[in-house]
């Protein structure tokens, strides 16, 4: 009873502050009789960080219900209540994750020695992060501000499709920039975070996305969502009934727009389909096969995304509709050139993973390179896309 | 496991020969920087230019992106354009202001007048590289960026884009300009011009102007001459609402100025506001014969 409580009480925390807006430009009319009480409510800014904050709420509630937390020893109630705040406010991850579960990061809660701090991560992943977002996402911010609407009417079929390959390539590397910032800013304080990508976009099916994405959102829907509502074990249409659920929620999750539940939608109906027709695991061997398949999954991937970035549906049917049938105008080779620059490393990066490096030596030859390339050629500085969220 | 002093050691190391060996490689070629991937970039560049202040530039021309059209080639040697991209006059006086140069003249544009001033462009321009640091070693310079770099050589690589003048000097070439307008689309130009029937808030309009005032003034109590220019834009353009109110203010404002409208015979704008390449080009050197007359 008491865990309910508690998770009731952290969403509907999350349900005041973030969706507020959104039931009440839903109900329309109804918002003038609201009164002023809920005029002044509805004007209450969002806390950053509350949906990343209300998932470790759940987690330590679930997580101490499930005896999955241990307590401290002796019981003090001040340490607990410390230890509590360290886990919800932990700064490198707050804003935007990796989500961390209670039972992961709890038992880690304790002093720290400056010789326990594991330096590789540390500098492996702070300069890994930063060259993703300021060389990479930075710089393809400028380009990607195209995808707007009626604009895009001007822009040729390449160019559009172009640009929305190269938003693509900066929602990834903005976000896992971040979150491998945050990895290495908490490995120098001492914590150890799971981590939150894993070269999502060579997988060869929609569920291997997820479990290469976001990996920290996705394994805490699976674990708190999907198998509380029954996972696969009660027949195929349940199944493919919760993905749809879960993702639709998970798509809500990410921002109070009808467009952020539409594109999870289109991301559970994808997986509901794909397990339908057994695709979720792929067993062929064949090299062109699973290059075919890997770029049905980036094509699906990015064709969403754009949701992200138009969030007003005319808007992306009119992206769509442009992209289909300005095939007679001239691409700016220029456009293309420049996305190709900046997405070409975030490719390697997905085909040479770091261990390919062989020695610890080569590896930090190889961070070195990418902090000579932070030095000469950052971009603008822009918020990261997931602080909005 | 490696520890701080060895990473530190290592991947600094590593960074430092990397950017050594740019700014060498940068040094020796100087390579001519005609293209950038954006328009951030590229006023975040001439900012940079005017903030290291180099070569003391005898006249400086600011304003928007209709003087960005001109290719530097197109200039005389000692001009430097500090035509910003999505940007007023105000920005590019303010620049001329924090880089401390003396020009002996200011072309000021006056199309865009009612763009107010950006100041996080100087911000951004000014960091986090220090300036004393970028001015000794050019590989360090915005301008310089890998990826200009690339895009440059990309477009020497095509032909027909190469836009200079050529060896008879910058004259020669003026002459040598054929006559013929470039193409332009006409829906294009509808587009601009219902752009252009929104007139600026009057007091904005009051206030942008009283700014410009106050630069202009500075500059001259400095002892330069400030020029008025308007640049040519296509004629339905020309007399939108917008165009029209910020050429009374501009006039009421500052009338003892000396006022140009370089008109060269036909030309044509690629959407009713910026000029098409060879436009430009013609543009440019009835400015320079304006100026040198």
């Amino acid at each position: 009873m008491a865990a309910t409580l508690g998770v009731v009480a952290n969403l509907s925390i999350l349900a005041f502050f973030k969706y507020n807006h959104l039931v009440a430009a839903s109900l329309g009319a109804q918002v003038g009789q609201i009164g002023s009480l809920g005029q002044a409510l509805l004007l209450l800014p969002l806390p950053v960080g509350i949906s990343f904050y209300t998932f470790h709420g759940i987690s330590l509630v679930v997580d101490a219900w499930r005896g999955k937390v241990p307590k401290a020893e002796p019981f003090r109630p001040a340490r607990h209540y410390r230890n509590t705040l360290l886990y919800i406010i932990f700064f490198p991850q707050l804003v935007a994750g990796p989500i961390v579960k209670a039972a992961d990061f709890m038992p880690q809660i304790g002093w720290k020695k400056l010789d326990d701090v594991d330096w590789r991560t540390v500098f492996h992943h702070t300069v890994v992060g930063y060259f993703l977002k300021v060389v990479i996402a930075d710089n393809l911010a400028q380009q990607t501000t195209f995808i707007a609407c009626p604009a895009c009417q001007n822009l040729s079929s390449i160019d559009l499709a172009t640009l929305l390959v190269g938003y693509s390539v900066q929602i990834f590397a903005d976000f896992c920039g971040y979150s491998s910032i945050a990895i290495g800013i908490a490995a120098l304080l001492g914590y150890r975070l799971p981590i939150n990508f894993n070269r999502p976009y060579i997988a060869s099916s929609i569920a291997d996305f997820w479990r290469r994405w976001h990996i920290s959102l996705s394994s805490f829907l699976r674990e708190y969502l999907y198998i509380p509502l029954g996972g696969n074990r009660r027949g195929p249409v349940r199944t493919y009934a919760n993905l749809i659920v879960v993702m639709g929620l998970g798509g809500l999750w990410h921002g109070a727009e009808w467009s952020y539940a539409v594109w999870g939608l289109w991301h559970g109906v994808g997986l509901a389909v794909e397990r339908a027709c057994g695709g979720s695991e792929p067993t062929s061997r064949s090299f062109l096969l699973r290059a075919f398949r890997i770029a049905g999954v980036f094509v699906f991937v990015t064709l969403g995304w754009l949701l992200f970035k138009l969030p007003d549906f005319s808007d992306a049917l009119q992206y769509l509709s442009a992209m289909a049938t300005n095939t007679h105008i001239r691409p700016s080779l220029l456009r293309c050139l420049v996305i190709a620059a900046y997405a070409l490393p975030v490719f390697a990066y997905h085909l040479l993973p770091s261990q390919r490096f062989g020695t610890v030596q080569r590896q930090m030859a190889v961070e070195g390179l990418l902090l000579g390339a932070i030095i000469l050629n950052s971009g603008s500085s822009n918020a990261f896309i997931y602080f909005q969220f | 496991m490696p520890s701080f002093i060895s990473n530190f050691r290592i991947v600094l190391g590593w960074a430092a020969a990397a950017v050594a060996v740019y700014a060498a490689a940068i040094e020796i070629s100087r390579p001519r920087i005609t293209l950038y991937p954006d328009q951030q970039a590229y006023n975040l560049a001439r900012a940079e230019r005017a903030l290291l202040a180099e070569g003391h530039p005898s006249t400086v021309l600011v304003g928007s992106s209709l003087g960005v059209r001109i290719p530097d080639d197109w200039l005389p040697e000692n001009w430097l354009n500090l035509s910003l991209g999505g940007m007023g006059p105000t920005t590019g006086l303010a620049l001329i202001e924090a880089g401390g140069l003396r020009p002996r003249r200011v072309v000021v544009e006056i199309n865009t007048v009612d763009v107010r001033l950006d100041g996080n462009l100087q911000a951004e321009a000014s960091g986090p590289i220090p300036l004393a640091l970028r001015k000794a070693v050019r590989g360090l310079r915005i301008e310089n960026r890998p990826i200009n770099l690339l895009l440059s050589g990309f477009g020497a690589l095509r032909p027909g884009s190469h836009q200079s003048p050529g060896p008879g000097g910058l004259k020669a070439a003026c002459e040598a300009l054929p006559r013929t307008p470039d193409a332009i689309a006409a829906d294009v130009v509808a587009r601009e011009v219902e752009r252009q029937i929104q007139a600026p808030v009057p007091a904005e309009l009051d206030r942008r102007v009283s700014e410009l005032k106050v630069a202009v003034e500075k500059l001259s109590g400095r002892g330069a001459e400030v020029v008025l220019l308007e640049w040519p834009v296509d004629p339905l353009v020309a007399a939108a609402p917008r165009q029209v109110a910020i050429r009374a203010a501009v006039r009421a404002a500052l009338p003892g100025l000396r006022w140009l409208s370089p008109a060269a015979g036909e030309l044509q704008t690629e959407d009713g506001l910026h000029l098409a390449p060879l436009s430009a080009r013609q543009v440019a050197c009835a400015l320079e014969l304006e100026l040198s007359a």
